[in-house]
């Protein structure tokens, strides 16, 4: 009888046995694959905090630095840009302005016709047109001029909306012109006049 | 088979030993068997569990190890799962604020926002400088592009040209400082290297920083959009463009590549327009309307320079007396390019027609006008009272090489429509200095914008009277080995004197009065 209960328990043991070697293989192996791939990522995490903490040290001292540059360079430019914006409003308005340009002319025509016949007869501004980044007020003018006084025009408006003159940014976009000989602005002087016809764009900002 | 049958009528009357009655059992066994509507095996037998109560087995050491063991990793796997799982998710956040455990995944996940936010403040810095910079450098370009254009151009004088190398010289350094502090700037990483799979793509990470630093900048801008102060205005304005050269990665490239030190006058006056192409800012667009601009004072100084090519006294006021060319009209068009010129030839000799297609040869071989053509001819006149050609030239102009440089053949650099503006009197400035806004003025004297008349300073004594020359044959600017794209090179012109030696002629009638 004993053999047998001994036999039966001798058995049972066995199974137990080879249940939990399986068990503890199957727990061994899954744990330490987990852990395994766990603990690389853990250690891959810790590894990128601590150089994560270094790089924003680093970036704390560039930033100091770099706000020292900034507020010197900054006072500098703050300076020029002001000149800057006030040169741009000059040569590059916001709106068309025509009043302000009306007197720039008028300015123009007295300077030029101190010297010499430059005479406008006519100004007509159009209705702007808008590009995409700028609008253009176009302005005919219809003009009897010396043949100097009319080259010297030219050059104003090939040269106008220069920074360092604030002179209003223009464009010759056609030009007419005639030779009128035989006409005379000092008595006895006879001079070549030139009757012309233009059509300017002035710019300004949209 | 009594006994098997009283047994069977009273199959649950005692439980049956198998181990004390084997032999019944295996009767049973039997007699079960034979009767078809009994099952094999009857109701399972019931071990008798206190005959082994009395029996000591020791369990072995192996077991024991196993079970232990077994124990061990069972704990040792919730250990792991739960200190993983606190350190590296949120599924226990709960025992981590308990507890006041990091989890390092989102440790990592801040230090790399911190990374970003912190470089996206240098970035901040550095790109608003560096938009300073490009806007100093335009703004100092927009001078050095403009006293540029005055050395190239065909009506200023030497004097401006000095006066226009002196300013560029004076702008250089400025320019140098301005692109060299830009590229500093650029030169330094827009981003940093940060943990994490996401970022390994180095185009990503960088995205990342862009868009958090344009991010940062429309943030900046809206704070100021609705400003009314100018500085506000400014401030926006500023802000706006900084983004615009965040996303310039041509820009920056090109910023970072250019030796500016190295360029020469020309190279740098073409890199700044190249910058102007790429900048958009108010001085960009300003300098990008002047240089579409045609210079037609530069227009009419070539179509006289190519008259007097043809006409060698052109200009000096003797079209009444000996002939020659006279321009009555002219009509330019910006948006076509179009060129009209009306005006008429008088010749003594009848060669008007010769005269006139000189004329369109030669305005074709200018490097500046294309299709000159002019197809009816007609003349009247007598040779007592000279006969006289209608002129009506439609040309175009020829707007790639418009604003170029004009070398020769050399390569050196050439004005020589300057010479025939030498005699004369001049326009000068006010101040006698040459100012930047009337610059070139001063070349105008007695140029071409009086074509064919000669009505101003006309001083000089008459030169000897004598027909006017047929051209000479002009090598096309399309047989020089120096016609690159960036320089045109001009023909040989006939040479003209300095002044013009005329001697004093008997007073002639005026035959167009």
């Amino acid at each position: 009888m004993s053999n047998i209960s001994e036999k039966i328990l001798k058995q049972r043991e066995g199974i137990q046995k080879q249940a939990y070697f399986v068990l503890c293989l199957i727990i061994m192996i899954g744990m330490g694959f987990f852990t395994y791939t766990k603990y690389i990522e853990f250690s891959t995490a810790l590894n990128g905090v601590a150089k994560n903490n270094a790089t924003i040290s680093v970036l704390k001292a560039d930033f100091a630095n770099e706000q020292d540059k900034y507020d010197k360079n900054m006072k500098d430019f703050s300076a020029t840009n002001v000149q800057i914006q006030k040169q741009v409003e000059m040569v590059f308005p916001k709106g068309d302005k025509y009043t302000e340009l009306t007197r720039d002319i008028d300015a123009i025509e007295k300077e030029l016709g101190s010297k010499e016949t430059f005479s406008i007869s006519n100004i007509e501004y159009q209705k702007p047109t808008q590009t995409e980044y700028y609008s253009i007020l176009p302005i005919r003018m219809n003009i009897k001029s010396s043949a100097q006084n009319f080259i010297s025009f030219l050059h104003m408006i090939e040269n106008s909306g220069a920074m360092d003159d604030q002179v209003r940014l223009m464009d010759m976009s056609s030009i007419r012109l005639n030779f009128d000989k035989a006409q005379a602005k000092n008595a006895g002087t006879p001079q070549e006049l030139i009757n012309f016809s233009v059509l300017i764009n002035a710019y300004f900002q949209k | 088979m009594e006994n098997s049958t009283d047994k069977n009528s009273a199959p649950n009357s005692e439980p049956v030993n198998p181990i004390v009655d084997s032999e019944d059992l295996i009767k049973n066994i039997v007699l079960s068997g034979s009767l078809e509507q009994e099952g094999l095996v009857d109701t399972a037998p019931e071990l008798d569990r206190s005959l082994i109560k009395d029996v000591h087995y020791e369990g072995s050491a192996l077991l024991m190890i196993l079970k232990t063991l077994f124990v061990l990793l069972t704990i040792g796997s919730l250990a792991s799962f739960v200190f993983f799982t606190l350190r590296l998710t949120d599924n226990l956040d709960f025992i981590n604020k308990q507890f006041n455990v990091s989890n390092v995944i989102k440790e990592l996940s801040q230090t790399n926002d911190t990374i970003i936010s912190n470089q996206t403040e240098l970035n901040f810095l550095r790109f608003l400088q560096a938009q300073a910079a490009l806007t100093s450098f335009t703004y100092y370009g927009d001078s050095y592009v403009k006293y540029s254009n005055i050395t190239n151009s065909l009506t200023a004088t030497s004097a401006d040209k000095q006066f226009a190398l002196s300013k560029m010289a004076l702008y250089r350094p400025l320019l140098e400082a301005a692109l060299i502090n830009a590229k500093n700037q650029f030169a330094k990483p827009i981003a940093v290297d940060l943990v994490g799979d996401e970022f390994a793509d180095m185009m990503q990470r960088d995205s990342k920083f862009k868009e958090a630093l344009i991010n940062k900048l429309k943030t900046k801008a809206t704070e100021f959009s609705k400003g009314t102060t100018e500085d506000s205005k400014i401030a926006y304005k500023n802000y706006i463009q900084t983004i615009a050269l965040v996303q310039n990665d041509k820009l920056r490239l090109l910023v970072t590549a250019t030796d500016i030190k190295s360029l020469d006058d020309e190279a740098l006056n073409k890199f700044i327009k190249n910058i102007n192409e790429l900048v958009v800012n108010d001085l960009t667009i300003i300098q990008k309307i002047k240089a579409d601009r045609i210079r037609w004072s530069d227009v009419i100084k070539e179509i006289e320079t190519r008259t007097i090519a043809v006409d060698k006294y052109y200009n000096n006021d003797y079209y009444d007396t000996y002939g020659g060319i006279r321009y009555t009209n002219y009509d330019f068009d910006s948006k076509t390019k179009k060129i009209t010129i009306s005006g008429d030839t008088k010749r003594f000799d009848t060669t008007n027609f010769t005269v006139i297609a000189n004329l369109i040869d030669e305005l074709n071989r200018s490097p500046i006008f294309k299709d000159a053509e002019m197809r009816s001819f007609s003349k009247t006149g007598s040779v007592e009272e000279g006969f006289m050609a209608t002129l009506r030239l439609a040309l175009t102009l020829n707007t790639e090489n418009l604003g170029k440089p004009i070398v020769d053949k050399k390569g050196d650099k050439v004005s020589p429509l300057l010479d025939l503006t030498k005699s004369g009197a001049t326009v000068t400035p006010d101040a006698g200095t040459p100012s930047a806004g009337t610059t070139g003025t001063g070349a105008t004297s007695g140029t071409g914008a009086t074509s064919g008349t000669g009505a101003t300073s006309r001083t000089q004594p008459a030169p000897t009277p004598t027909p006017a020359p047929a051209p000479s044959p002009t090598p096309s600017p399309t047989d020089s080995d120096a016609s690159s794209s960036d320089k045109i090179t001009l023909p040989t012109l006939p040479t003209i004197p300095d002044k013009i030696s005329i001697p004093q002629l008997p007073s002639l009638p005026n035959l167009t009065k």
